[in-house]
């Protein structure tokens, strides 16, 4: 529902960022998206196709990476990665732990011009 | 001509969230503790928050309270008249409360001189969960009446509060509510979240919260 709000704070993201904003046309943007987020893939995508961009943005591919939860268990001290569910269970030991490796992510990593 | 590849490496919400380090920065130098209550429409967020400051202001401390609704200010008038000073904010259709939107609405309620600032955020387990508001502290409330799976629905809301309060608790006979099993789905998205039950309505479990909210005023 948010994913619009997303969509262009990844262009304001890029425009802070970008020294030489008036020569440069930003071709593609790749961005790290967690499960564990709150942010939908699908739906960033679609919004993020559907918000208006001036010329420093024309025509800007929007490439998402999707990050899988990952844990780590302070009991057994391994790392487990979890699909299909958001249930945060050492695959080891059977213990739960709130210690999230990875999932949370919602970054621009890098872009292409 | 080849692609030049730049390195950006920098959070999406970046902006909200130096605000919202900003506010906690703020909220720290006055002492106030800030709490930020989220839930489903429904779940009794408004309910619950007047009677907990009912009984806090009844204990001597100051509250301020802000309020995001879509369109009305009906809950902000609730809070109201449970004795504390309240304003609502009106996202106009947006899903979820921003850091900036507190910034704000802090020029409306004298919260400096405030003990505690209850923040109720608007009714959504999804949105809210991705915008840091500067809170101490993330209360999730989840009613009876809503269904035991609801943490393994809405796992990055209920991962993100610290306390969940189950609301509603009356209702649990009526609609065939196993507790159980909804503490251990609570409990499976986040192993660490300390777990309340309540009834506003009935002034079940309230005086517990309160006892463990006072003890973490300084």
């Amino acid at each position: 529902m948010h994913e619009l709000s997303i969509a262009q704070s990844i262009l304001d993201t890029v425009r802070t960022n970008l020294r030489d904003k008036k020569t440069v046309i930003v071709k593609k943007i790749h961005i790290s998206l967690g499960v564990l987020s709150g942010v939908e893939k699908e739906s960033l995508q679609f919004n993020f196709d559907l918000i208006p961009k001036d010329k420093l943005f024309k025509n800007v591919k929007l490439l998402i990476k999707e990050n899988v939860l990952e844990v780590y268990c302070p009991k057994c001290k391994q790392k487990t990665k979890i699909k299909n569910s958001f249930v945060l269970k050492c695959a080891h030991c059977g213990n739960l732990t709130s210690d999230i490796v990875k999932g949370r992510e919602l970054t621009v990593d890098k872009i292409e011009i | 001509m080849k692609p030049k590849i730049l390195q950006i490496r920098k959070g999406i919400l970046e902006s909200n969230d130096l605000a919202a380090q900003k506010l906690r920065k703020d909220f720290s130098q006055k002492n106030v503790l800030v709490i930020n209550v989220v839930s489903s429409p429904g779940s009794g967020k408004t309910e619950l928050l007047t009677i907990l400051i009912k009984k806090l202001i009844k204990k001597g401390l100051k509250v301020c309270a802000v309020v995001g609704d879509l369109a009305t200010d009906n809950d902000a008038l609730r809070l109201k008249s449970s004795g504390a000073s309240s304003y609502q904010i009106n996202t106009n259709g947006n899903c979820h409360l921003d850091a900036n939107m507190i910034e704000k609405s802090l020029k409306k309620v004298p919260w400096k001189s405030a003990d505690i600032l209850f923040i109720e955020n608007v009714g959504n387990l999804v949105c809210p969960a991705s915008y840091d508001l500067g809170e101490n502290m993330r209360i999730i409330l989840m009613s009876v009446t809503e269904g035991e799976d609801k943490p393994l629905k809405y796992p990055t809301m209920f991962n993100s509060a610290d306390i969940c309060i189950v609301s509603k608790i009356d209702l649990s006979e009526a609609v065939d509510f196993n507790k159980k099993l909804a503490i251990q789905n609570i409990t499976s998205v986040n192993p660490n979240i300390k777990i309340f039950e309540s009834s506003a309505k009935k002034g079940i479990g309230v005086d517990k919260i309160i006892d463990y909210i006072t003890s973490l005023i300084k």
